[in-house]
């Protein structure tokens, strides 16, 4: 069965930038654009792995991924943040929110879907 | 007792070979990808500030900067004319003489000027540069691109960086007449 990934950036180039990474390879990819919208996909379509940007309107990637990680179902699913900021402080934010690794801008495609894979142990 | 013939060498050396081309082979896709999307972004806008917009992003997310400065050649009265810019202040660039500094000897020659360490320094001053790009339509070069600090992450520059780089100064200044003509706005 194919594995879903929910990408969720405001942008739309990094957006065409992930989803040319992973339409590549065995994944379906869905998409929100703001943190929002995010947390509610990933609780309707229920994604084996979310790649969330910090930088969001409406809901930042932090309190996305820290209401992600209060949420029964998706409490367990791997996140991915990805950051144009890959200060140490900002990074060590990122995981106190439950992240389970990050990536910074720009996304260096080799090393995301190495993440990728190792996140859904493949 | 670990097991040795030269068919399992032979075997071993052909594994760590062809994933050494499959990395590779990802990581040109990669490149590529972020080709298409930067062609993609710019040529899908259909009004100049959407232009800027997208250009904007795609210093950020494929170039590694949130600094840039756009103008446009204003031969007649032989000066660049600052048409945009992002993370540095506008009033930098009031007076950019053609021939004058990295952005106007970019303007007059249409050579390209690129720092692969990355700018430093003052933000807006030439010291902060990474690239200048002459921005060409056809055999004109219609405009400069200049972009500054890169992201402290981001290091230095590569080679795809620099493929990057010719795409947008091939790219930028069609897509912005385009998106003028299109509708009817300047910038």
């Amino acid at each position: 069965m194919r594995k879903k990934i929910l990408l969720a950036d405001d942008s739309r180039t990094a957006l065409m930038i992930e989803r040319a990474l992973l339409v590549g390879s065995p994944y379906d990819v869905i998409v929100a654009t703001d943190g929002y919208d995010a947390v509610q996909q990933a609780v309707e379509s229920h994604p084996d792995l979310i790649i969330l940007d910090v930088v969001m309107p409406n809901m930042d990637g932090f309190e996305a991924c820290r209401q992600l990680r209060q949420i029964e179902t998706t409490r367990d699913t791997p996140i991915i943040m990805v950051t144009t900021r890959g200060e140490p402080h900002n990074v060590e934010s990122g995981y106190e929110m439950g992240c389970n690794d990050y990536v910074t801008k720009p996304i260096n495609g080799p090393e995301l879907l190495s993440k990728v894979r190792n996140l859904l142990g493949e | 007792m670990p097991v040795t013939s030269p068919e399992l060498d032979d075997a071993l050396r052909e594994n760590a070979r062809l994933t050494e081309r499959y990395l590779a082979a990802e990581q040109q896709v990669s490149d590529l990808a972020n080709l298409y999307v930067a062609v993609n972004s710019l040529h899908g806008a259909t009004e100049p500030q959407r232009v800027i917009a997208a250009l904007r992003e795609i210093v950020a997310n494929l170039v590694g900067s949130e600094e840039f400065a756009l103008f446009e050649s204003d031969e007649r009265h032989g000066h660049i004319r600052l048409i945009a810019t992002s993370g540095v202040a506008a009033f930098r660039f009031e007076a950019v003489e053609i021939g004058s500094g990295i952005i106007g000897t970019v303007a007059e020659t249409g050579r390209p000027y690129v720092c692969r360490q990355g700018g430093s320094g003052q933000s807006g001053s030439d010291e902060s540069i990474t690239a200048c790009l002459p921005l060409r339509i056809g055999a004109s070069v219609t405009g400069v691109l200049a972009i500054f600090h890169l992201l402290p992450h981001k290091g230095v520059l590569e080679d795809p960086d620099l493929d990057l780089f010719e795409l947008l100064s091939a790219h930028v200044a069609p897509a912005l007449q385009f998106a003028r003509l299109y509708s009817g706005e300047a910038v």
